[in-house]
Parts: structure tokens; sequence; C-alpha cells
């Protein structure tokens, strides 16, 4: 799974930005590892079925500040941390049931996704240890890199 | 004639692309009146009758099922269709969706003519 699942859960971002936001991530190509700016945010959310486990989407805040303004046309002043983790919420949401649907083979499974949970990461540690992870798949999106990995997946 | 929509999400970021996907998808929205969970939603369509409401199906204080059930309970609003906008992967809560009288489903992540499809799936038409 794990391969096949990193794989899936990077396609997954990738459609789920080009339909939320008609982002398209491309994959990191830059030799260097990338920041992550003042700030940067974690979100998780858990999935169970026929396989089960957790994905995990950081980026800097600046990305999800980016589209919030950019995208969804709200004014930058409206722009602040609760805004942001409701960006990386609902993008990590609509990521884990695009994979979800992308993995179910079986009709009759009953996948289950839990709510998504946003975090602040320690930076530059917390950044820097998520994109250097096994598993971990770095995209660049408007400039910006976005990762996303698989954990205790099965 | 434009179409009066209520937008019931707990994210206003996927309200939001809602309202964005609506613009791009040809459907004739006017007013959008937005609410953050089926109390919410109930409370607006108290204060006056929309065309269409697009709505969650988890939100705290009240999701998306229980505030179909009670709009359909309501002569002053039972005809208003409700199309349920989610992430959610689970077939079966999908089909129970129609039961609950839901009358179409958008999966997240959407396309503008998913939301095209559905309104005219429910009204026929993509104006009022």
């Amino acid at each position: 799974m794990p391969e096949t699942g990193n794989n899936l859960a990077s396609e997954s971002l990738g459609w789920s930005l080009e339909m939320m936001a008609f982002v398209s991530p491309m994959p990191w190509e830059s030799g260097d590892a990338p920041a992550a700016g003042d700030e940067a945010y974690m979100a998780s959310i858990a999935f169970s079925g026929a396989r089960h486990g957790v994905l995990e989407i950081a980026a800097p805040a600046a990305f999800a500040r980016m589209l919030a303004v950019n995208l969804l046309s709200f004014d930058a002043g409206e722009v602040g941390d609760e805004r942001i983790r409701d960006v990386f919420r609902e993008l990590t949401n609509i990521t884990c049931g695009t994979f979800i649907r992308r993995l179910s083979v079986d009709p009759g499974e009953v996948p289950n996704m839990s709510i998504p949970r946003v975090e602040a990461l320690k930076l530059p540690v917390g950044w820097t240890d998520f994109i250097e992870s096994d598993g971990c798949t770095l995209l660049e999106a408007e400039g910006y890199p976005i990762a996303v990995r698989l954990r205790d997946a099965a | 004639m434009p179409l009066k929509v209520l937008i019931v999400d707990d994210s206003s970021t996927i309200r939001a692309v809602i309202k964005r996907a609506l613009a791009m998808s040809g459907v004739a929205a006017g007013e959008v009146v937005e609410a953050s969970n089926g109390v919410e939603g109930l409370a607006a369509l108290a204060k006056g009758p929309v065309d269409l409401i697009f709505a969650d199906l988890h939100m705290p204080e009240m999701g998306g099922v229980e505030m179909t059930r009670r709009i359909l309970s309501n002569p002053a609003t039972a005809r208003i269709p409700v199309i349920v906008v989610t992430a959610e992967p689970n077939q079966k809560t999908i089909d129970e969706l129609r039961g609950a009288g839901v009358r179409a489903h958008i999966a997240k992540p959407f396309t503008p003519e998913a939301f095209r499809n559905a309104v005219t799936a429910v009204l026929g038409t993509v104006h009022a």
C-alpha cells in the first residue's frame, strides 16, 4: 500500500486543488528543500474501510492565505488564523474523500473518515521533518510547496 | 428570473467555493443566503422562501439530513429541493439521503458542471 497509497494521495490532492481552486500542482523539482516561511500548518484526517491510516497535508500558511484571497475572493483582512485553518481542514477533507473513493474496490465496504484536525507546525523543524519523512510527496502549487503523506497506512 | 439560493455549510471556505462554482455553472443564482448549520438554515428559511438549498451533510448542532427532514415536514418549505454537497465516501450513507428526502447529491471535489447537472435534475431548468 505505501507506494500506491502515496501516489494516490498526491493525485487526490492535485485533483482536489484543481477542482476546489483551479490550482494545478506539479512535482517539486527544485533541488533545495523549500522553506515554509513564517508559519506552516499540518492537517490530518484518519480514514478506514478496505484500507486504513492517516492522511496528512502540510503547507505554509501563505499558501492557504493565497487560496483564500486570490481564488475564493475573501478580503485580505478577513483571512486570519481561523480562515487559514478552515482552508486546510476542507482541502484535507476533500482530498481524503477523493482518496478513499479511488481506493475503494469493494462496493460492500464501508469507508469512513474522521473530522480533520489542523495544527501549527513548529518551524523550521516540524516542516523539515514532515517533508523529509518517508513517503512524503512534495508538490509545487502557484510557487508554494505543499506536502502530503500517509501515516500508519495498511 | 434568478434563483434565490440557500447555502448551508459550517465551512465559510466551502460556501465560497460553492458560490464560485454556481457562478461558473450557468445556474442563474441571484440572491445567495448563507448559513453555517441546519439550525441557522431553518432560521433563514423562516425569514423567506428560497428556490433551492445546498447543504453539507455533517455540521454541528444540526446536519443536512435532519434539516431536510424538518424542511419536508413544514408545508411552507416542503417543496424546496435540497441538494447535499459532501465529501462523504460511504455510498450507503449517500443512498440513505434519498430516503430522507434529499433530491440530489454532489460529491466534493466538484465541478461547476456538477452543479448545473444537479440543478437541472431537480428543477428541470437552471432558471427560476
